[in-house]
């Protein structure tokens, strides 16, 4: 069952020197009980579509066409209230720095319960004994539900948002770079109690961030942003295994992994277009070795397996572009 | 087989920060408590290799970088530099000295004076140490933009850090840093905050100035992947000691002390094929102030015994190219 | 090659400065500022052309009787005062001295407190602790008693003036700019400089400097109005500079007459001119703070 679909969306944001497209037809869905990963470079919309699905946007920024629709129901028409009622309860997130969940000046404990408690009517005792549960599911003491976010360090605060954010049992949790910030251990902690997490509760998730190495591990489904808009969609094995997209070819060439350290790493010159009054056409044309005429044209996203889409003219040429791909050389154009 | 010679020896290397007391607590003639970020740790490095320092936060490697370029003094202890002890310079000896060991900053938007052009950049550490003439500075500066791939220089010489993007960003501080002709760059997290597919290519220009130059670097990072794709040899820290040295590539396939163990473990591998190797280690990091007795990784070891407790070990040789400061292979 | 590189760095100070300018003007209050100090600044330099009268010209009717109290006429715009000079050009001439003192004080109050605060932040340790020390003190010196007794061991004059308002009213720029400085030290690109072998000096004043010239200017505009009103205070006691005619001069005399409120004509004009001045400084100070700290910004 689709839980949630984002129907070609654009979210612009007002600047002073223009409108800046950030993110410029995005289409997915999420089933439920799945885990979708967004990957992308700094400024390619990941962020912004979260923030747009869950209403958080900057006030300059605003929902220029398209639609988010939960369970059926369309997000994007929502007054602001009836969005109120929705976040934490349905769909909640873990935002990248967890102090940006909490409020410095309650102690952890109270905001939890407090969050609880503006959704359901439930009296202390019992919103004290759900905390206390909430916290032992993420591994924390419950004696630390006393503390000040300031008290903790940065893995426990982390632990604290994911509790938060788990609270009302959402079907949708919206994760922003959880694990960024933190010790390649403690990331390592979080990342299997959120895999637990998730086979328990069967939560559906949406995974935000640029290390593939954590997309690898946590979710079924990713889709690879660039410049606000996807480049390749589907099922992670097929996106991993068999990538379509110059880009994914490229970030997978690129991508420095433990179990990967090849000689031959490539690097991809230059950097995404500027976002205001961009260009018509493929935006990775600039970067890309492959380019041709067809390319000043927007690619859409044509399947190209059964369930795996790419936003390129040429998957016909996927084989050269495999075998390109792992070359540096071949990424130097100028 | 590299020369080695040691371009860098560090012996009981310490660097404690004292925490303020309040007058109360002063008046009571309470002891000083201190952070250990270093804690008496020794070893060299040696021309012409790229050694990597990893560890978590809060492992005192970022501090060592700063102590190896003169950015911070040590509390104790000696770092020998072709011979001289720098730890015992000041003022101008000291500002001297810096020309032979340059530092590259993690965050390229913060590292470059966004006032001053890429010329005056790369220029003002040939005018603060009075390197060559006029026109000898203005080729220094073009080989050296030119070497870190900034080419044609010219198009990059008088433009502002904004209008750089971030990996542009960075090379301009390595040339910064190898204009002067340093025997040792510290690089502390240089590509952390960098895209993923620009990543290779610092990493890819560095190994090219490790090769081409004879460039020794120290490179520190928290990110094990970025270090075995570079680093000869490599050093594990954890709060402010080392607790295993060798090869890199050895110590990555098989590490010895459990922290190293799971610290491989952890990092999540992007074509798991097979069973994910088991990361064995329990609980939370302990704080640099308050240290556990014996072994500062007993609290959080699967294997500690109640030699642990006791004593600390030392870091010894174990087999060919390896140390480890671990009681499990030292009671043999 | 390095005149070239300047330029390109002059360039990009021009089109800050521009931007800073347009930022200040977009905001109605700024450009109010501006305008209110712009039109002072004009009078005062075109004073003797604009003022009908030498403001110590007495003035006669016809019948050869000192013209005393006469409230505002066609001849005499804004009246004049019991010694039978002319009000409107006292007020324009005193124009002048509002500011010049203000400025000039201004100048004295930024160098004075930038460089102290500069100096304090950046070095830390005892110096700082002396400096703030110092700073403190002053803080705790009362204006115009200080200003009394240093004024009456030398003698009332201008000069007097601005030493007195600069010697007090640097705590504050000192301060705020040593704060500015706590957090600008520990920037990697001033970490950098070190490590590219730039001195202490050098640091200070080629990195960290540059980067507090915001602040700098805000208090420039503050200190403008600082002077203003210390010139008032200290003219209305009867301190300030006996050869010229100032707007706290004029409330002074106006006071002493007892006819402070009868003579309306002659207290208004120089109270309205210190205060549009001082709120005008003050305005531009407000603009100048969204640049120099671009959180405050009022969308």
């Amino acid at each position: 069952m689709v839980l949630l679909e984002v129907k070609d969306v654009r979210v612009y944001y007002k600047t002073r020197k223009g409108i800046r497209q950030a993110v410029d037809g995005v289409s997915f869905t999420v089933e439920q009980g799945e885990s979708l990963g967004l990957a992308g470079e700094s400024g390619c919309g990941k962020t912004t579509i979260a923030k747009a699905i869950i209403r958080l946007l900057a006030p300059n920024s605003y929902i220029s066409s398209g639609d988010i629709l939960y369970k059926g129901h369309s997000l994007t028409g929502l007054t602001e209230s009836m969005v109120r009622e929705i976040r934490w309860k349905e769909i909640s997130m873990i935002p990248q720095s967890a102090m940006n969940a909490m409020d410095p000046v309650y102690r952890v404990g109270a905001q939890i319960i407090e969050a609880i408690r503006r959704h359901e009517p439930i009296r202390k005792e019992e919103g004290i004994r759900r905390a206390y549960d909430l916290f032992e599911m993420v591994g924390l003491p419950p004696e630390r539900l006393q503390d000040y976010p300031h008290q903790l360090s940065g893995g426990m605060r982390q632990r604290s948002a994911i509790a938060m954010a788990l609270a009302l049992k959402p079907s949708l949790v919206i994760a922003d770079e959880p694990t960024t910030a933190l010790d390649v251990i403690t990331q390592h902690q979080i990342l299997e109690k959120i895999n637990e997490l998730r086979r328990e509760f069967g939560t559906s998730m949406i995974f935000i961030t640029h290390d593939i190495s954590v997309i690898a591990n946590t979710c079924d489904k990713i889709a690879i942003m660039y410049a606000g808009k996807i480049m390749e969609y589907g099922s992670l094995e097929k996106v991993m295994r068999r990538p379509f997209h110059p880009y994914t070819i490229g970030l997978e060439n690129a991508f420095l992994s433990i179990d990967r350290v090849a000689d031959n790493l490539i690097s991809i010159p230059g950097s995404p277009p500027d976002l205001i009054n961009p260009p018509k056409g493929c935006l990775f044309r600039y970067r890309c070795p492959f380019g041709e005429p067809l390319c000043l044209e927007n690619p859409d996203l044509i399947e190209v397996e059964e369930r795996h889409f790419s936003a390129c003219h040429f998957p016909n040429r996927v084989e050269e572009f495999r075998e390109k791909g792992i070359r540096e050389e071949v990424w130097q154009i100028e | 087989m590299s020369q080695r010679e040691p371009v860098l020896i560090a012996k009981d290397l310490r660097k404690w920060f004292p925490l303020s007391k309040g007058f109360f607590h002063s008046l009571l003639g309470e002891e000083t408590r201190f952070v250990r970020a270093v804690d008496d740790i020794s070893f060299e490095i040696y021309r012409g290799e790229i050694l990597g320092l990893a560890g978590e936060s809060g492992s005192g490697k970022t501090t060592v970088g700063e102590l190896l370029v003169g950015l911070n003094r040590p509390t104790k202890g000696q770092i020998r530099f072709n011979g001289r002890n720098i730890a015992e310079l000041l003022g101008s000896e000291l500002r001297a000295f810096r020309r032979h060991s340059q530092v590259i900053f993690q965050d390229p938007y913060e590292s470059l004076n966004p006032g001053y052009t890429v010329y005056r950049t790369v220029m003002e550490p040939l005018n603060n140490f009075g390197i060559g003439r006029r026109e000898e500075r203005v080729e220094r500066i073009s080989e050296a933009l030119e070497r870190t791939g900034m080419k044609p220089p010219e198009e990059y010489l008088y433009r502002f850090p904004h209008q750089l993007s971030g990996g542009q960003r960075q090379r301009i501080a390595i040339a910064r840093a190898i204009v002067v002709g340093p025997e040792l760059v510290v690089a502390d997290e240089p590509v952390s905050m960098l895209d993923v597919s620009v990543r290779a290519g610092i990493l890819n220009l560095l190994k090219r100035l490790n090769q081409q130059m004879g460039l020794t670097i120290l490179y520190i990072t928290h990110d094990l992947s970025t270090l075995s794709y570079i680093c000869n040899r490599t050093a594990i820290m954890y709060l402010g000691k080392i607790v295993e040295m060798g090869g890199t590539t050895g110590l990555v396939r098989n590490p010895l002390h459990p922290y190293t163990k799971a610290l491989v473990a952890a990092v999540p591998r992007v074509a798991p094929n097979g069973a994910k190797p088991r990361v064995e280690i329990i609980g939370q990091i302990a704080s640099p102030i308050d240290l556990p007795v014996g072994c500062r990784f007993r609290p959080r070891c699967p294997r500690a015994r109640e030699i642990c407790e006791e004593r600390e070990p030392p870091l010894l040789p174990v087999g060919e190219e390896r140390r480890v400061a671990c009681h499990l292979y030292s009671l043999n | 090659m390095l005149s070239k590189s300047r330029t390109h760095e002059w360039i990009i100070y021009w089109r800050r400065i521009e931007e800073v300018l347009r930022i200040i003007f977009k905001d109605s209050l700024g450009a109010t500022g501006f305008i209110f100090l712009g039109v002072f600044i004009v009078i005062a330099i075109f004073a003797p052309h604009i003022a009908p009268f030498d403001p110590f010209e007495v003035l006669y009717d016809h019948h050869g009787a000192i013209i005393r109290f006469h409230p505002p006429s066609r001849d005499f715009w804004f009246g004049t005062t019991q010694f039978g000079h002319d009000v409107f050009s006292q007020v324009i001439h005193g124009s002048r001295v509002a500011i010049a003192v203000g400025f000039l004080s201004a100048l004295c109050i930024v160098l004075i407190g930038t460089n102290i605060g500069l100096i304090s932040g950046y070095y830390g340790g005892w110096i700082d602790g002396f400096l703030m020390r110092t700073t403190d003190v002053f803080y705790g010196i009362p204006f115009l008693p200080f200003a009394i007794v240093l004024i009456s061991l030398s003698k009332p004059s201008i000069g007097m003036v601005v030493l007195v308002i600069s010697l007090l009213m640097w705590r504050t720029t000192a301060r705020v700019i040593r704060s500015q400085v706590l957090t600008l030290r520990e920037r990697k690109f001033v970490h950098a400089a070190r490590s590219s072998g730039a001195s202490d000096l050098k640091i200070i004043y080629l990195h960290i400097g540059p980067n507090i010239l915001s602040m700098t200017f805000l208090y420039m505009a503050f200190g403008i109005s600082w002077g203003v009103l210390g010139e008032a205070s200290l003219s209305f006691i009867g301190l300030g500079d006996p050869y010229l005619v100032s707007w706290g001069r004029m409330l002074n005399e106006v006071f002493i007459s007892g006819r402070m409120m009868r003579a309306w004509w002659w207290t208004l004009p120089p109270g309205a001119c210190i205060s549009l001045l001082v709120v005008g400084c003050f305005m531009i100070g407000r603009a100048f703070e969204e640049v120099a700290n671009p959180r405050l910004k009022r969308e």
